[in-house]
């Protein structure tokens, strides 16, 4: 697929066209852009006529992949989403068409400006001139900001009020998932033991990100340009969002526990501030171990993607023996936490 | 009966030649998939190597946990066989609750830790250093 294809080339071009509002639009270049396994992101460059993107414009082009994972938005939902997060001033691409219309690219699409920068963690975590604590003051206030939206909302009235708690809700979902599956997985069931039966109680409803975590945010020269796929945000426990980010396998084997780029400290004073809320050590712990699980989770699930011929590949194949590393740190989480309890 | 190279002989002579004289020929943008290649092709020969006398361990240590009596298998499609049927006797106990009180709870996570700790010696060693006694 690219601009090579010429009825693909006009149906995108008049789409363009008419979101800008200009009389014409030419496309110059549409290319895959790295990473995204579960949405395909498409590096899209055109040329409006006239309209108030005259010009030369850099955008990103975002479509639902053919096998994509379960519990994810809709592109048109996460275009809400960006849109919300944009009104509230967060750092987020901003997003500026969406297309429902699966005759022009074979399915749901929208297109958000492209921002510079890096997102691999893998690069970041090993980047020896990176200020890591300065870069975690800014996520940390990103975090906080966000978690100052809270429900109801009605732009964001797709988005459902968990029950009967986050974490339950959670637990319940993972139960379904592990007893749906043809294999058994004894350290998952006894993972989702404990976490049912250390649920915490959320301290306020807050809109999460759920995917908040190092490789998911744009950083360019160090600084933070943008937070990334929100496809799976909805009302969360605000500790979620934070474990998440905090759990080991997003540090991508760095040692330095908040992303694999600095301290706890410094990520949670300034969450702590921007936020209003009280980081609690315990639900976070809580959720770190929950991360592993969702993780492993998804592990079994991208190894089934190519095990069930749907999307033949060697790297979703080794994501299946990721599954054990998941299942170790669930496992560590779950034997200090109750050497704390004593 | 076949001729020696083994297939895991074999197995490590082309690992060992697809790292020194291929590997360091691949363009950057092929690298990353080039790598898995040599990962997965490395997992393969160690599953070769130990799998076997791991999935023993593992069995043994079912068995104990949930009381059966103990039984040597020697035959590698039945040992998967027998620890796949282990595991779920084991997985449907863990749903009811039967290890839920602290003493079967710590036998369970040990059983846990120590298989999690097998497959890893297999799928990535590097993952289990440092780990020694957690």
């Amino acid at each position: 697929m690219g601009v090579s294809e010429p009825d693909l080339c006009q149906r995108l071009e008049n789409f363009l066209a008419d979101g800008a509002g200009a009389r014409a639009a030419k496309l110059l270049e549409l290319a895959p852009l790295a990473g995204g396994a579960v949405q395909e992101n498409w590096r899209l460059d055109a040329e409006l006529a006239d309209g108030p993107y005259r010009g030369r414009q850099a955008w990103v082009l975002r479509a639902t992949a053919p096998a994509g994972i379960p519990n994810s938005h809709s592109r048109a939902e996460e275009f809400a989403l960006l849109e919300v997060a944009r009104a509230e001033g967060l750092a987020v691409p901003k997003p500026l068409f969406v297309c429902r219309d699966p005759a022009v690219f074979g399915r749901d699409f929208f297109i958000m400006e492209r921002l510079a920068g890096d997102a691999a963690g893998y690069r970041l975590v090993r980047d020896k001139d990176l200020d890591g604590e300065a870069l975690l003051h800014r996520l940390g206030t990103e975090l906080g900001r966000m978690h100052r939206i809270r429900p109801p909302r009605a732009d964001l009235g797709f988005l459902e009020l968990p029950e009967p708690t986050p974490a339950l809700e959670a637990v319940h979902r993972f139960q379904a998932q592990i007893q749906a599956h043809p294999a058994p997985h004894p350290a998952f069931e006894w993972g989702l033991r404990w976490l049912a039966a250390h649920a915490p109680e959320p301290q306020a409803l807050v809109l999460c990100h759920r995917d908040f975590r190092t490789g998911n945010y744009l950083v360019a020269e160090g600084k933070l340009v943008g937070l990334l796929d929100w496809e799976f945000a909805n009302w969360s426990d605000p500790m979620e969002d934070v474990g998440w980010f905090c759990a080991k396998c997003w540090r991508f084997g760095n040692a330095r526990e908040a992303g694999g780029i600095g301290t706890r400290d410094a990520f949670y004073r300034a969450y702590e501030a921007a936020s209003g809320l009280r980081i609690q050590p315990a639900s976070v712990h809580y959720w770190e171990a929950m991360a592993h699980l969702r993780w492993g989770m998804i592990a079994v699930q991208q190894s089934d993607r190519h095990l069930g011929g749907k999307l033949p590949s060697l790297e979703l194949a080794l994501t299946g023996r990721l599954v054990a590393e998941m299942e170790l740190e669930l496992l560590a989480l779950i034997d200090r936490a109750e050497g704390e309890r004593g | 009966m076949q001729d020696r190279p083994t297939a895991p002989e074999l197995l490590e002579a082309a690992l060992a030649a697809y790292v020194r004289d291929l590997l360091p020929e691949i363009p950057g943008e092929k690298r990353y998939m080039a790598l898995m290649v040599a990962n997965a092709l490395a997992i393969v020969g160690r599953d070769l190597a130990q799998g076997e006398a791991l999935l023993q361990k593992e069995i043994k240590r079912l068995q104990e946990l949930l009381t059966l009596p103990s039984s040597e298998i020697k035959n590698s499609d039945s040992l998967k066989a027998e620890a796949e049927t282990l595991n779920r006797q084991l997985v449907a106990q863990i749903r009811t609750g039967a290890f839920d009180e602290p003493g079967a709870a710590r036998d369970l996570q040990a059983h846990l830790v120590a298989t999690t700790a097998e497959k890893l010696a297999t799928s990535n060693p590097k993952a289990l250093r440092g780990k020694e006694g957690a």
